[in-house]
């Protein structure tokens, strides 16, 4: 059955399986101490996407630090002077105001999920800023977003 | 099938799927100096929702003397005595004794999230949380909800019985 024209609400209502293949889109950040580091994931993904999970691997951080990490729907990687501009990949997380959405201590392995949320990326890709504030040593992390695409066909006993 | 009228029960029965699509709504807060702080979510609650998951990351938190409390409200409290008239987002979790809300931050670990599957009249409130540190500490502190909303419609054989072989 096609379910190309039904409303995204009435598609997330399918079972998990329906949703097919999922994957892990992500990218190293190796990370320079206290500062900044803007980054964008290569691998594209769909308009409109499922997202499952999030991870955030921030490790070699010393006491007294923490993670800051923001997620971005940008073309590229993003900079100082218009990170803000792009919208957030996960709305909710984060005051306007603040650039960052997500806020974790040091030295973590942590998993955002698992969700089940439709991000409408458009032509963007996923990018983004992590920081690891306070850090004297550079450090290396990875961040990832385990996702799938939108179901068009299902068996038709699902409608 | 509509199912609008149906018990809450009734609908917390149904497969997770049901409930479509889930989303994070979430607070930060950080506390020092015995001085309670207090944030909000930007966004509101359904007005009847599920929360399906509760993830909470602390930092610089050290020995005792710190905690976080979780509710439901309209607006920034301003002083505890304000929070404690919201009501409480979790039940049963906090610390026993006289103030059964408060939920004491020892470590600095990352906590996995929480799997819940709970039913909640929000009406439309958000996400308040209160940080507390002793004088000599400070914490920071990240609470992320995952939510959906109640589903008001589920496909006609899930309910005819067919559903078993599927």
């Amino acid at each position: 059955m096609d379910i190309s024209k039904w409303p995204l609400n009435r598609i997330m209502q399918l079972p998990d399986w329906c949703f097919g293949r999922r994957w892990w889109v992500g990218t190293y950040v190796g990370t320079q101490a206290d500062v900044v580091n803007y980054f964008v994931i290569e691998e594209s993904v769909p308009d409109i996407f499922v997202l499952w999970d999030v991870l955030i691997a921030a490790a070699g951080h010393t006491a007294g630090t923490h993670t800051n990490v923001t997620f971005r729907l940008c073309p590229q990687v993003p900079t100082a002077a218009n990170i803000k501009t792009f919208d957030r990949l996960m709305r909710n997380m984060s005051h306007r105001a603040q650039m960052y959405d997500i806020h974790l201590p040091p030295v973590s392995t942590t998993h955002l999920g698992p969700m089940r949320n439709v991000i409408n990326a458009g032509n963007n890709r996923i990018g983004g800023a992590i920081k690891i504030v306070a850090e004297t040593a550079n450090c290396e992390n990875t961040v990832a977003c385990l996702i799938s695409s939108i179901p068009r066909e299902v068996p038709d006993y699902l409608g | 099938m509509n199912i609008e009228k149906w018990e809450i029960e009734r609908i917390m029965q149904l497969p997770d799927w049901c409930f479509g699509k889930q989303w994070q709504v979430s607070v930060m807060a950080w506390a020092s100096g015995g001085v309670a702080s207090f944030d909000i979510s930007e966004d509101a609650y359904p007005d009847r929702m599920v929360l399906w998951h509760v993830g909470l990351w602390c930092y610089y938190a050290v020995g005792a003397d710190q905690y976080i409390k979780l509710a439901l409200g309209h607006q920034l409290p301003t002083d505890d005595a304000a929070f404690m008239l919201c009501e409480p987002l979790l039940r049963g979790i906090g610390r026993s004794g006289p103030d059964p809300r408060r939920i004491e931050l020892f470590s600095n670990a990352p906590s996995p999230t929480i799997p819940l599957r709970m039913p909640i009249e929000a009406q439309g409130k958000r996400l308040v949380v209160e940080a507390y540190a002793a004088a000599e500490k400070y914490i920071r502190v990240h609470v992320i909800t995952v939510i959906s909303s109640m589903p008001k419609e589920v496909p006609d054989w899930l309910i005819s019985g067919q559903a078993a072989w599927r």
